[in-house]
């Protein structure tokens, strides 16, 4: 108590000083009154009575100075008068100021906007209860063709495990993702539902937000239909009638009694799912062959006490007693386990392209540091006096430092305040580019307590950056010379320029580097997404259109009314070609097993998977998507036609490498298990779907519309001209067929893919936006270098033109020092990109670049090209000097 | 160095309040005075390191401060005991008598064998 009331007793000591001070003084006065009097009673000379009171004392002012700094706070005075200074410093030249405050912000507000989506990917625990005691069990295999990924395991495994393992206190197993067709109360749409077993909520610890989840027994066969809803499909579709659970819905046909609705804050990322559904598993049903069908994803407590390091060493050992026991099924697979939160970032497998941002940006700020410490080494060669004279009576090197790091420190202050508020609104951007899907919305950037901190860490980490080199440069002044030589500035300090130079070379080696990867990149996403989109999403407009129940209950009746619309979209004006299809190319499709000829025997889960279409006789003339070989569908192939199918040139090369695939039989699983009708392959199509970013294509299979109408499809129209024209003729064909029939979704297919593919275009615009900044700000850097070099050296080039050198020499003289320094920056730049390419085909699974080469060939002049304009300003200014002015000055 | 001065410091300020509680208000001339002829010629200190001392003492509340008049009508600062001072003579003169207590026993020759 008594030190807190003396601390604020001090720090009121700062202020009201001149009062205070005229105190001490009159206290000291009178202390030596009294003593003089008393030493001229005891017979003292006047002289001397003086002298030995001023000894006695020890000197008026060294008490003085004692009492002040017991008064006040030596060091935080010392702090405020270097504040003070600096603001004093930033004020006088505020061109200065705005440009490396303004400078400093962007960097900071670039690294810290994309912190905040790091942070909300990597910080942000999943929302169940104690989420760093919910583990995710999984499969390894290196030798497995999606690599180390993290993969399904198997049912028996699921049971051995459960039963066998000693750090979890229960397992809960979920299915891979499936699609459902969700129909009755409204119209029928495909839903992303979920297989979990009956402990799955509660072993995550989440309650339902109504009704309840499932009880113990209703993962056994005959007690399975029921589902719980997530909170946005029960919103969404059902208005959020609270009255639905009980009610009866139709999942593939069936009946499911709703039994529950979860609320909107469980968010499970990669486990999203719009509905879940009861996993109905026989332990004595696991026979050798399920083993082969892994499809499970395990979620498990850990006990009390044990931890994830011991979890994860009893689930390897697990899987290697398993691996050892069934050396033909197992072999080469492994399990893991990991947090719900690890396994989710490992999943989504956001680090390469994390680090690629965080780089990126990471080097806008180096940029903006290099930039503002160059202009600060600038300002600090004139201000070289200055610290001389300060030197010269009497402050201290390390004060001098300590005033300069303050200054450095205003700025960062400055620089991160605004930086933070850029943040916010950085943030927001992110926030609406990433809501494309479920699995982001849970995991939506914020600025939150970790991106604050951040912030304020990078900007202290700037400052010193910054303030470091002006700062210790200034701490090796040498006075004599400074003060002495006045001519220091025609040739001015070769040392200093020189560290400049360098600090400019790297920028602009750091900004090409940048430049070219971000190009590699963004030309990688590209090619990936709509360069290698094997069919022509332009002038294409899309509908959904659902058929109901009762009106249209048969096959023919459905194919009767597609058919007869796709007559009347040929026939409006500007439509080139109509087609039917089950799902949209570029998208991704429900997926099927399939069987081909010799392969009748394989059980259900060993089959392989494609995605599956029906597609009317016209669809690949209107998706534009090329026939590789064979035939495509003509309007012959009816339902009593013989049975014929298209696969994707995919499928084709992995089961029929010698590239005999027409004419073989396939069998295409349906979910009727007597329905068996093998189809004939009559031809072969690109892949078109590569749905997700640097992902491996999938094999795809298409039947014709005719032989497997549907009563939900989409309709495919191709414009002469902008799609969208079409979509009142769309709209008024369909309601002249059926005027009560709803149609949903009327867009363009371009406006579909950017509603589909949100997350891969957000990063490529990122990308680019960061790697053009760089390129600015190190033209800046460049400006400000040549701009100051040729105002130091206006002497010289007085000199210059006096001895003869015309305008056009020291164009060229200024010129070339700048283009000098662009170069050797772009040469290393230049080296360290090229082997870029080969790093990102390392850390992507799926990226091949082709072509890429002319980003090498076209950053560097790119990056010229803004160094020149960066030196042409101030090598024209230099031209202009007056020899006669540049002379008499100084 | 630092610690030797703060030593210094604590006996002083310890020396300080004695003086303001046997004789009642003073000036800081006073109060040196007063220290140095107690202590005889043993202390020979600068008068003016007991003016940040007398600053401590005061912004802990231990001691407040008035001008007044002296003897001979000089205007001086008058430092005099608080409440809170008292207590802290008190607490601080027993602290330090068992502390010279304990190292007078160490000191004594040969008691702490028997």
């Amino acid at each position: 108590m008594r030190r807190l009331r003396s601390w604020f007793l001090r720090l009121r000591g700062l202020f009201g000083k001149e009062r205070r001070e005229r105190e001490l003084a009159a206290e000291m006065e009178s202390h030596l009154r009294m003593h003089i009097e008393d030493n001229l009673r005891a017979g003292m000379s006047a002289a001397e009575a003086r002298r030995n009171a001023l000894i006695k004392l020890g000197g008026i002012e060294q008490t003085k100075e004692n009492y002040r700094d017991r008064r006040g706070l030596p060091h935080l005075e010392t702090l405020i008068q270097d504040l003070r200074f600096g603001v004093r410093m930033l004020q006088k030249n505020p061109g200065f100021s705005a440009i490396v405050v303004f400078t400093l912000a962007l960097g900071i507000a670039a690294n810290a906007t994309i912190f905040s989506f790091v942070s909300a990917v990597t910080f942000r625990k999943p929302t169940v209860s104690d989420p760093d005691r919910l583990m995710v069990v999984y499969g390894t295999n290196p030798t497995h063709e999606w690599g180390t990924y993290q993969n399904p395991i198997s049912a028996p495994n699921f049971f051995t495990w459960k039963n066998e393992n000693c750090v979890f206190s229960d397992l809960a197993a979920a299915n891979v993702l499936e699609t459902a067709n969700l129909t009755g109360q409204g119209d029928p749409e495909r839903v992303s539902a979920r297989l979990v077993t009956a402990n799955y909520f509660s072993i995550l610890g989440v309650s339902p937000a109504l009704g309840r989840t499932f009880a113990a027994d209703e993962d056994q066969g005959g007690k399975d239909h029921v589902v719980v809803l997530s909170h946005e499909l029960w919103a969404r579709r059902y208005g959020s009638d609270p009255k639905l659970v009980g009610a009866t819905v139709h999942l593939n046909g069936e009946s499911y009694t709703v039994i529950g609705v979860m609320p909107a804050s469980f968010l499970m990322s990669a486990f999203q799912a719009q509905l879940w559904r009861p996993l109905v598993l026989n332990p004595a049903q696991q026979g050798a062959a399920a083993r082969e069908n892994r499809k499970l994803f395990l979620f498990a407590r850990l006990k009390p006490g044990v931890s994830t390091k011991q979890a994860q060493a009893d689930i390897g050992a697990l899987g290697r007693l398993a691996a050892e026991a069934f050396p033909e099924a197992e072999k080469s697979w492994g399990a893991a386990t990991l947090t719900l939160q690890e396994f989710t970032i490992r999943y989504f497998d956001w680090g390469p392209v994390l680090v690629m941002l965080v780089c990126v940006v990471g080097f806008v700020l180096l940029i903006a540091c290099a930039n503002i410490a160059g202009l600060l080494l600038a300002r600090a060669t004139g201000r070289g006096k200055e610290m001389a004279i300060r030197l010269a009576i009497g402050a201290g090197r390390g004060r001098i430092i300590r005033q300069l790091l303050t200054e450095a420190g205003l700025i960062a202050l400055f620089g991160g305040a605004l930086g933070l508020v850029l943040t916010f609104w950085g943030a927001r951007v992110l926030q609406s580019a990433f809501s494309y899907n479920e699995a982001m919305r849970a995991q939506q950037p914020r600025v939150d307590g970790h991106v604050l901190f951040f912030a304020a860490a990078i900007s202290i980490l700037a400052a010193v950056l910054f303030g470091l080199a002006p700062a210790l440069r200034a701490g090796t002044v040498d006075v004599y010379t400074i003060l002495k030589n006045d001519s220091a500035t025609v040739t001015a300090g070769r040392r200093r320029s020189r560290l400049r130079s360098m600090l400019v070379a790297g920028e602009v080696a750091l900004a090409a580097f940048s430049l070219m990867g971000a190009g590699l990149m963004i030309k990688g996403i590209y090619d990936d997404l709509f360069a290698h989109l094997r069919f022509d999403p332009q002038n294409l407009l899309t509908a959904h259109i659902t058929l109901p129940d009762p009106r249209y209950g048969n096959e023919a009746k459905q194919a009767a009314f597609f058919y007869e619309l796709l007559g009347k979209l040929r026939a409006l004006p500007g439509a080139e070609s109509a087609a039917v299809t089950s799902d949209l190319p570029g998208i991704g499709a429900g997926t099927r097993t399939f069987r081909l000829k010799g392969q009748e025997g394989t059980p259900a889960g060993d089959r392989p998977r494609a995605q599956y279409y029906t597609v009317s006789s016209d669809y690949l003339r209107t998706a534009d998507i090329p026939l590789i070989s064979g035939r495509a569908f003509t309007k012959e192939d009816g339902p009593n036609a013989p049975p014929v199918a298209l696969v994707n040139e995919f499928l084709a090369r992995q089961f029929f490498p010698k590239g005999d695939v027409l004419g073989k039989q396939i069998l295409i699983d349906t979910g009727n298990a007597n329905e068996k009708l093998w189809r004939e392959i009559v031809g072969v199509v690109p892949a078109t779907c590569r749905c997700q970013l640097f992902q491996l294509p999938n094999s795809e299979i298409y039947e014709p519309f005719l032989q497997k109408p549907g009563a939900d499809a989409y309709v495919l129209l191709r414009s002469n001209s902008n799609p969208d024209s079409l979509s009142p003729g769309l709209r008024e064909a369909v309601w002249a067929l059926d005027k009560d029939q709803p149609i949903a979704g009327v867009m363009s297919m371009q406006q579909r893919r950017s509603l589909e593919l949100g997350g891969a275009p957000v990063i490529q615009t990122m990308l680019g936006i960061f790697a053009g900044l760089a390129v600015i700000l190190a033209g800046v850097g460049l400006y400000g270098l040549v701009a100051y070099s040729v105002g130091q050296r206006s002497q010289e080039i007085g000199i210059r033109m006096t001895l003869g050198a015309g305008k056009e020499d020291v164009f060229r003289l200024v010129l070339g020092d700048g283009m000098k320094l662009a170069l050797i920056g772009v040469a290393i730049g230049l080296v360290g990109a090229f082997p870029l390419p080969r790093a990102f085909g390392s850390l992507f699974t799926d990226f091949y670049l082709t072509g890429g080469g002319w980003i090498f060939v076209a950053v560097p002049p790119l990056i010229c090209g803004v160094a020149l304009l960066a030196c042409y300003i101030p090598a024209r200014r230099a031209a202009r000097v007056d020899p006669i002015v540049a002379l008499r000055y100084e | 160095m630092s610690e030797k001065a703060d030593v210094w410091q604590g006996t002083l300020a310890l020396m300080v309040l004695k003086t303001l509680q046997v004789l009642g208000p003073l000036h800081g001339y006073g109060i040196a005075r007063r220290i140095e002829q107690t202590s005889g010629d043993l202390l020979a200190v600068n008068y003016g390191t007991l003016y940040p001392a007398l600053l401590k003492l005061e912004q802990e509340g231990y001691i407040s401060s008035e001008w007044g008049q002296s003897d001979n009508n000089r205007k001086a600062k008058y430092y005099k005991l608080t409440r809170a001072g008292r207590k802290q003579l008190e607490r601080e003169a027993r602290e330090w008598e068992q502390a010279t207590a304990i190292l007078a026993r160490f000191l004594a020759p040969g008691e702490e064998q028997s």
